[in-house]
């Protein structure tokens, strides 16, 4: 219905303020909407990790040891949502994915340390975290919420 | 078209054929890991007849293109026998060094506490901001380290080091104390310089290099001082003799908006010799492509020995990163050299093209 009346609008070219509201509608429409939900760092049930600064998960995530709590193991990227860890990145890790990315890459090459682990899959992650108790990573908290065994660390934002 | 220029081509070809296949199937045992990273690198002399692109390893563009100056692939293997207890070598062909392979890093790693780390063995010699991965040029916006600042003839040392990394209430903080010495036989650059064989050692060098970041903020202040013995064409002319460098770095990172300066000094007391070089850089990430301006600088004091090297850079670029792991450059470098009785290559104008990577 809603393109039969697009194809009317864009024929006679008279509202095109319109056309253009519609068309933002649309991919608005299409688009995933997160903007409601919390974003927060899960864990393991029973990992022990009882408090953590924003400023320890970044230094978790840039790959230097958690200086709050003796429970953080290691950081893992959630890459199943593209948008969320890019704001994750701009929330918390306060820099570009460019800037990130090369930092870990220096510390990589320069101290031999291990790379960050990374996971697309929403049941690779839940899978990860409860073998490899004291990992940390973020997902929204709906999500958090349909995961086995995993509890919330912190709402991130 | 000019005919490329490679020492080794073939060579090359061979180890981009293995790179290949382990950047395709990365290898991964339960406690070793394997990294890797590469930079294959093109470029030429537009105006003037050579380019020192890359001090320590003499990597020279003249006025055909050549993929040696600045190609270099290395791999580097971290095997954790523990959680405290690591091996990390590196091993890495260069172009510039006619692709045969070298050793960069091979030392052990035993962490004291959480923060607090021993090593001993081959490493790095941290003098500069970028000494540690100068050679990953996946990690930095340029197709290499400017290379007014980048004027070391000794790159690696035999040691020790304790590496303390902690955090200071909003600021990440590290402390790196590191004693040991090198010895370079026909040493690259000063053989290049001198026109003649010379062996190099640095020795009883101790060094200090400390690093505090926030957020948007990261400086870097490191001194060395250390012993010289040099021979020229197999006769001694310095024993002994001290040296003291000395550098600071000042980053930003405002968003999207990088700034990176830094600031060396270098001094040999007893005979007269001081130099002092930096660099200042402007970068702005848009999206995956991240233009980049660059001036930097070189100036030795006249000395008793009449040494006036002078030399300065302009360089502007564009980094692409076209996706997770592979970043496309490009970069024009425009070299004035004010030297009059130690000229190095000359005035130039050069282009380049690299293909970074890491895996």
């Amino acid at each position: 219905m809603h393109i039969r009346i697009l194809e009317q609008f864009s024929r006679s070219g008279k509202h095109p303020v319109f056309l253009l509201v519609i068309a933002m509608l649309m991919i608005a429409g299409n688009k995933p909407c997160y903007a409601e939900d919390k974003v927060v760092l899960i864990a393991a049930k029973g990992s022990g990790i009882e408090s953590i600064s924003n400023r320890d998960i970044r230094r978790v995530f840039l790959g230097l040891k958690s200086a709050d709590s003796d429970f953080v193991n290691k950081p893992v990227i959630n890459l199943y949502n593209r948008e969320l860890y890019e704001d994750f990145l701009k929330n918390v890790m306060h820099m570009t994915e460019g800037t990130y990315k090369r930092k870990i890459v220096k510390r990589i090459f320069r101290n031999g340390t291990e790379e960050i682990k990374e996971v697309k899959m929403l049941d690779e992650l839940n899978t990860h975290l409860t073998s490899n108790i004291g990992d940390i990573s973020f997902v929204y908290n709906d999500v958090a919420e349909k995961m086995h065994d995993i509890e919330v660390v912190k709402v991130l934002w | 078209m000019a005919e490329v220029q490679g020492k080794g081509v073939q060579k090359l070809l061979a180890v981009v054929l293995v790179f290949t296949i382990l950047f395709i199937c990365k290898p991964s045992l339960a406690d070793i890991k394997l990294n890797g990273f590469g930079s294959v690198a093109i470029g030429t002399v537009v105006e003037g007849e050579e380019f020192l692109a890359d001090y320590p390893k003499t990597g020279i563009y003249n006025n055909d293109l050549s993929l040696d100056p600045d190609t270099t692939l290395g791999l580097q293997l971290s095997s954790y026998f523990t959680d405290k207890f690591s091996l990390i070598a590196q091993l890495a062909v260069h172009g510039a060094s006619d692709y045969d392979p070298e050793i960069d890093w091979l030392y052990l790693n035993y962490y004291l506490t959480p923060e607090l780390s021993v090593q001993a063995g081959r490493k790095r010699l941290p003098l500069y901001y970028y000494s540690d991965y100068f050679d990953v040029g996946y990690a930095y916006y340029w197709i290499r380290p400017p290379p007014d600042v980048y004027t070391w003839q000794i790159t690696n040392y035999n040691g020790v080091s304790l590496l303390y990394e902690t955090a200071l209430g909003q600021w990440d903080a590290n402390l790196n104390l590191y004693y040991g010495s090198e010895e370079s036989e026909d040493n690259d650059l000063l053989s290049l310089l001198f026109d003649a064989s010379v062996d190099e050692t640095w020795k009883n060098m101790i060094g200090i290099v400390g690093t505090m970041s926030n957020n948007w903020l990261e400086l870097r202040l490191t001194h060395m001082h250390g012993l010289i013995d040099r021979k020229i064409s197999g006769v001694s002319v310095i024993n002994d003799i001290e040296q003291q460098f000395l550098g600071i770095s000042v980053n930003f990172t405002f968003d999207s908006l990088l700034i990176l300066s830094e600031f060396n000094n270098y001094r040999q007391p007893e005979n007269d010799v001081e130099y002092n070089a930096y660099l200042i850089s402007f970068g702005y990430q848009i999206g995956k492509l991240t233009p980049h301006i660059t001036r930097s600088s070189f100036k030795q004091e006249i000395n008793v020995l009449g040494n006036d090297e002078q030399h300065y850079t302009t360089s502007v670029g564009l980094r692409w990163d076209v996706v997770d792991n592979i970043a496309v450059k490009v970069q024009y470098d425009d070299v004035v050299d004010e030297g009059v009785i130690v000229p190095v290559k000359g005035d130039s104008s050069s282009i380049s093209f690299a293909v970074d990577f890491v895996f």
